[in-house]
């Protein structure tokens, strides 16, 4: 019994160290809606990741950022009135995955976005440079960036998000096992090319208290296992 | 010695002529680019190198206005060209940039492994240095960064230098001001076919500032530049000790440098050899206006230095081996010309009020002449000073610091094999105009040495020489009559006399 109460109680401090909060000052991330902060904020992902996890904290502001890797066991917390903003060149997004988007992963365990903020796509601005560039020839025909896609990861979590005006999906999942995504509000009113979420191979998926409103596909739901679906709306009131 | 000479002056007009003249034009903003000095335009203009680089070549055109950035990698065929009033300026952010895994620096512009690459036109290279090396001890301070921060200053390795270009064929960088990197300024490293002209460099934003290293390169010009830089000014490097940078001209440049205005080493692996300096000009210098340095195991060979004006400067002339790093390896330092220099010393801080200037070192030493020092067994052989004038302050006070000429006194100099070298080194010498030590086959010829004041050293003092030729040495120094201006201690003249 003494040795069971150790172990719980290591247990419970083994949680709280890796519960531990970052502010995203702490790495020179800034919120000025000007600062490319995208140098900054993989640092952090990379760091509280390679220092057993954590939560890296966006208080209020605008973050401007082009695409970033979500790596294992680091949560990022939009507090309300902060805004993860995308940037508005498509040479920002410039992983080199099979799905792009402005937060990705890969492999990645203990993952996710929860909060009162909003994840930005900019994405009339997006669609025009990129097709300037098109019309320039300096970029090939290419489909715009989703706002997450994740690809084999485990243990994901969205909850609480704003996802505004991305130019294509707002969230793509690939081969993904055990994914929450609750009380999210897709917005995509503004831009001709936006669509939903993206469900493909995974398996122990829930969708709860969504809100989509798009102009493409509300929600695409293939060869996955064990989806459901709660309390979950189209603009139009149509469940999804 | 003439041989060579005249391959170089062909080497001038072969890379003058080599010079690719590009197909095409690609306006940044095309790409995207924004001159609003906020946007960091790191992964559009990348990809729009990326993209002239696979399409043909051509030059990246940058309008007026400032351009924000981390670091880019140039690729083959590509010039950036930034017109009268375009900056690129490096961001703020230490982690914009880029240690790269091949040289393990840091570098706002890159490029590695590529041909036909240049910088060209008008406008300015801005590495924020200042402000990216503060961040960057912010950085380490909280535990994102490793790094000893010895000297309470992160190390060159995590500081951006402004332009490291590595193992790259036809290099042209011309016109134009490089300023406030992190660290070095401009290094060319294992480069071949490499022109550096009109450019000016002002590289005062943080330690270890050098204005252009060229290490280990073949075949460089550099020519009708300025630069101005906390550490040295031009340096010739050696890294690795398999290579020799060789064939390398500076013409018409000036300098300032709170180091050294014209430097080879400190590191020097593998050596130099056929190297003509010809009409530089050196002002507000801390050290030395020229030093070679022998103190790492490779080879000196073949320098012509033609044409020096030094002004407030605190050494003319610095030449020295040594056995710092050398391993199995023997440093030689060997055939050497130097003509046609007039240097005036100071006798206060020359680079006093300059943004990071020199460190002050311990005392006491009085004005410190010019100095041919090698090691007992490691002889610096071959060295010709013609129309050679030196102006000195005067001011020594024998109470302050003192070095007698006795042979007792003479033979008590200590070698320090393994000291890193500077002019001062030894603290107070025995001469306040030149210093041989350990040398054979040195000519002085037209060499005048002018003092404002008396000094209680002699003007030359020459200590373990063999074939020593003093041909038309002249001393000028008030109220010397019957004073002996040159001694020499176990020291033989040339023709046995």
């Amino acid at each position: 019994m003494k040795k069971y109460k150790l172990f719980v109680l290591l247990l419970f401090v083994g949680l709280s160290v890796s519960a531990n909060e970052y502010n995203a000052s702490f790495f020179g991330i800034k919120s000025d809606g000007i600062t490319n902060n995208t140098g900054s904020i993989q640092k952090a992902i990379d760091y509280i990741s390679e220092h057993r996890g954590g939560t890296l904290v966006f208080y209020v502001g605008r973050y401007l950022t082009g695409t970033i890797h979500l790596k294992s066991g680091v949560k990022i917390r939009l507090e309300e009135g902060a805004i993860l903003v995308g940037a508005s060149s498509p040479y920002d997004y410039n992983s080199k995955s099979a799905t792009k988007a402005l937060i990705e992963a890969d492999g990645q365990s203990n993952i996710g976005i929860y909060g009162k903020g909003v994840i930005e796509g900019s994405g009339n601005a997006l669609i025009k440079n990129t097709n300037d560039l098109l019309s320039l020839g300096y970029i090939r025909k290419d489909s715009e960036p989703a706002l997450v896609s994740l690809s084999n990861c485990m243990n994901v979590s969205f909850t609480g998000i704003h996802f505004w005006n991305g130019p294509y999906n707002a969230l793509v999942l690939n081969g993904c096992k055990t994914v929450n995504l609750e009380g999210l509000d897709i917005n995509g009113k503004n831009i001709a090319t936006s669509a939903g979420i993206v469900l493909n191979g995974c398996k122990w998926v829930n969708l709860k208290d969504l809100f989509v409103e798009v102009k493409k596909t509300p929600l695409v739901n293939l060869n996955n296992q064990f989806v459901t679906v709660q309390n979950s709306i189209t603009s139009k009131g149509i469940s999804l | 010695m003439i041989n060579y000479v005249k391959q170089l002056q062909i080497l001038i007009l072969a890379l003058g002529l080599s010079i690719p003249l590009f197909a095409k034009d690609y306006p940044a903003a095309s790409f995207g680019a924004k001159n609003d000095g906020v946007t960091l335009n790191t992964s559009v203009i990348q990809s729009a190198i990326d993209f002239i680089s696979e399409n043909g070549g051509g030059r990246l055109v940058f309008a007026p206005g400032v351009y924000l950035a981390g670091s880019l990698y140039i690729k083959s065929d590509v010039t950036l060209h930034l017109e009268e009033g375009a900056e690129l300026k490096g961001s703020a952010n230490p982690f914009d940039y880029v240690q790269d895994k091949h040289i393990g620096w840091m570098s706002f512009i890159f490029s590695v492994k590529q041909k036909n690459i240049g910088i060209t036109g008008p406008g300015v290279i801005n590495g924020n240095g200042f402000t990216v090396a503060t961040n960057m001890v912010s950085y380490i301070q909280r535990g994102l960064v490793t790094d000893a921060l010895s000297y309470d200053r992160p190390d060159a390795a995590n500081r951006p230098t402004n332009i490291y270009f590595r193992e790259c064929e036809k290099v042209l960088v011309a016109e134009g001001t490089q300023k406030d990197p992190a660290c070095w300024n401009f290094v060319v490293d294992q480069c071949t076919d490499v022109m550096i002209d009109r450019i000016k460099i002002d590289s005062k934003a943080y330690w270890n500032n050098d204005g252009i290293d060229i290490v280990d390169c073949e075949r460089v010009v550099i020519k009708d530049s300025y630069i101005d830089a906390s550490d040295d000014a031009i340096c010739f490097k050696s890294h690795d000790a398999s290579k020799i940078g060789q064939d390398v001209v500076v013409d018409n440049c000036t300098v300032r440098s709170s180091a050294s205005g014209l430097k080879f080493g400190t590191v020097n692996r593998g050596g130099f050899r056929n190297f003509k300096i010809t009409n530089l000009k050196v002002i507000d210098t801390y050290r030395s206006a020229i030093t070679i340095q022998a103190v790492d195991g490779g080879l000196v060979e073949n320098i012509l230095i033609d044409g020096v004006k030094s002004y407030n400067t605190w050494n003319a002339i610095y030449l020295r081996m040594g056995d710092r790093w050398s391993g199995d390896k023997t440093s030689t330092l060997n055939n050497v010309v130097i003509r046609n220099v007039y240097a005036e010393i100071p006798f206060d801080k020359p680079d006093a009020g300059y943004r990071y200037e020199g460190p002050v070192e311990d005392l006491p030493r009085n004005i410190s002449p010019s100095s041919i020092v090698g090691l007992p067994d490691w002889r610096i052989k071959n060295v010709v000073l013609s129309n050679i004038e030196i102006v000195y302050p005067g001011g020594s006070n024998p109470h302050y610091a003192k070095r007698g000429t006795s042979k007792q006194e003479l033979e008590s100099i200590p070698e320090m094999h393994q000291a890193y070298p500077e002019f001062s080194q030894f603290k107070e010498l025995p001469a306040w105009g030149f210093y041989v030590r350990h040398a054979d086959n040195i000519t002085f010829d037209n060499v005048k040495l002018k003092i404002k004041g008396s000094d209680y050293r002699p003007a030359i003092v020459i200590d373990d020489a063999k074939d020593i030729d003093l041909k038309n040495v002249s001393i000028e120094e008030p109220g010397n009559k019957n004073k002996k201006e040159i001694i020499m201690n176990n020291t033989t003249k040339k023709g046995g006399k």
